[in-house]
């Protein structure tokens, strides 16, 4: 192989700052969709749990066709179907922004929350059906139920799936670079087009990959034993 | 809708410029599906018996492999293989690669899943197996490996939609497979949301066809389970 190692092209301002920029980016990007995917997913997870009706019917859909659809074409449709698909002034609002994040974070959002869904459907079905019997025995509404019964088993049973799911999320964010956004795996493949420094730039984003998703494995072990301990 | 009535559009999407050139679009995506999805089982299966061995030597390279692959994002998988081959002098071939990437990446969560359900497997079963007087390589392939099997076709259904899914990733390395089509058509017609969203719903057929063949396959090695579990399908 005719290949000279330097690894010393990593640490060069310019590339470090491209590539810490990157990772900023992929953190971002990330947070901002399991947000916006959790308050699409609970919604979402709580009408997955009716039987009939057309609400359950359309949650059913909902989850069975985002989860069967690649996340890829979702933010290239996002992307370039936004200025047909939001009214003009979001669009305008969104191309001042940063047109690719946002369609990104839109599309991920969109992508995750069918799994989040999911996920919160059943952490609520996990518990077992005599406490909610037991909270309106008491006399406790519906939405006292909901907040004193029910969320805070459902937090404690859905934290170890949420936090892989992030992780399942912060690997799904390379795909931003379908539409050339600059996150971690696009700043390895802009080192490799500049300087042509192929393993060096992609060893770089493939450590950083690794880095953080240990330190979330790590975070959600710890939360997990905590949460535990507190019942 | 005008560009889904175009002759030649349909044509492209379907199989690309074959007969012609290469094989291209939804028949390109298909056969790379499903050759991941054959190599990933293949490879899966002994990588899952590696990680459930008692013999450190050999659970240990095997728990490294898993969860290396499983960390990092496909697409870097895909990079990686795309980009160093011209480097060693080879000639890197853009489905193959795909292949290859997503078959690495899916045998490690394929190995996952098969030895979830290896555990799952009576103890009682292999005792009974044992005392029968097999062998140890007996027990495995007639009595353990049929009953994994049996217990993990649900859960595989799920990782065989993600590899589905996941070979839209070609198109990151410039190869005009159903995604890398569709964008083609795109330029043409400027339509992105009918064309989009009809590429969405292929995908979707293509994933409800894996699941109701798997389905179907699983009633045929197990006909007393009435209620099979749910498919799970995770999302990278």
């Amino acid at each position: 192989m005719n290949y000279d190692f330097d690894w010393t092209v990593l640490f060069e301002e310019r590339n470090l700052t491209l590539l810490m920029d990157g990772l900023a980016t992929t953190l971002i990007l990330a947070a901002w969709s399991l947000t916006f995917a959790i308050l699409i997913g609970i919604p979402v997870g709580v009408a997955r749990l009716r039987k009939h009706g057309v609400i359950a019917k359309l949650a059913y859909w909902y989850v069975n066709f985002l989860r069967s659809t690649p996340p890829l074409v979702h933010i290239l449709l996002w992307f370039f179907g936004a200025s047909y698909i939001l009214p003009r002034p979001v669009f305008q609002w969104l191309v001042d922004l940063d047109l690719k994040f946002w369609t990104t974070i839109i599309a991920l959002s969109i992508y995750t929350s069918a799994f989040i869904a999911e996920i919160v459907r059943a952490g609520i079905q996990g518990i077992p059906k005599g406490q909610f019997e037991a909270g309106s025995a008491i006399g406790l509404s519906r939405l006292q139920v909901a907040r004193f019964v029910v969320f805070p088993p459902v937090t404690r049973i859905t934290m170890p799936p949420l936090i892989s799911e992030f992780v399942g999320l912060l690997k799904n964010t390379a795909l931003g670079i379908g539409v050339g956004l600059t996150e971690l795996t696009f700043a390895a493949r802009y080192i490799q087009d500049q300087q042509f420094r192929v393993i060096e730039a992609y060893t770089a984003a493939t450590v950083l990959y690794l880095a953080i998703g240990f330190a979330l494995v790590l975070i959600a072990n710890v939360l997990t034993r905590k949460l535990q301990t507190e019942r | 809708m005008e560009w889904l009535f175009d002759l030649q559009t349909l044509k492209l999407l379907l199989v690309g410029r074959f007969p012609d050139g290469p094989i291209e679009g939804l028949l390109l995506t298909v056969l790379m599906g499903l050759s991941a999805i054959v190599f990933t089982t293949i490879l899966g299966v002994p990588l899952a018996l590696a990680r459930s061995s008692k013999t450190r030597a050999i659970n240990i390279p095997a728990a490294i492999f898993v969860e290396f692959f499983r960390a990092i994002p496909l697409v870097m998988w895909v990079f990686w293989l795309w980009f160093i081959p011209p480097l060693l002098g080879v000639d890197a071939s853009g489905p193959i690669t795909t292949v290859l990437a997503l078959s690495i990446f899916g045998s490690a969560w394929v190995a996952e899943t098969i030895r979830g359900s290896l555990r799952a497997v009576p103890q009682g079963q292999i005792e009974a197996a044992k005392a029968m007087g097999l062998g140890s390589l007996q027990t495995l392939r007639l009595v353990v490996l049929p009953l994994t099997l049996r217990l993990a076709v649900p859960m595989l259904a799920g990782r065989y939609v993600v590899t589905m899914k996941n070979t839209s990733l070609a198109f990151l390395i410039g190869i005009p497979d159903l995604t890398g089509v569709a964008r083609l058509i795109n330029v043409r017609y400027f339509e992105p949301v009918q064309i989009y969203v009809f590429l969405l719903v292929i995908y979707f057929v293509m994933n409800q066809a894996i699941i109701f063949v798997m389905g179907r396959f699983e009633a045929r090695l197990w006909p007393e389970r009435t209620e099979p579990p749910p498919v799970v399908i995770e999302a990278a």
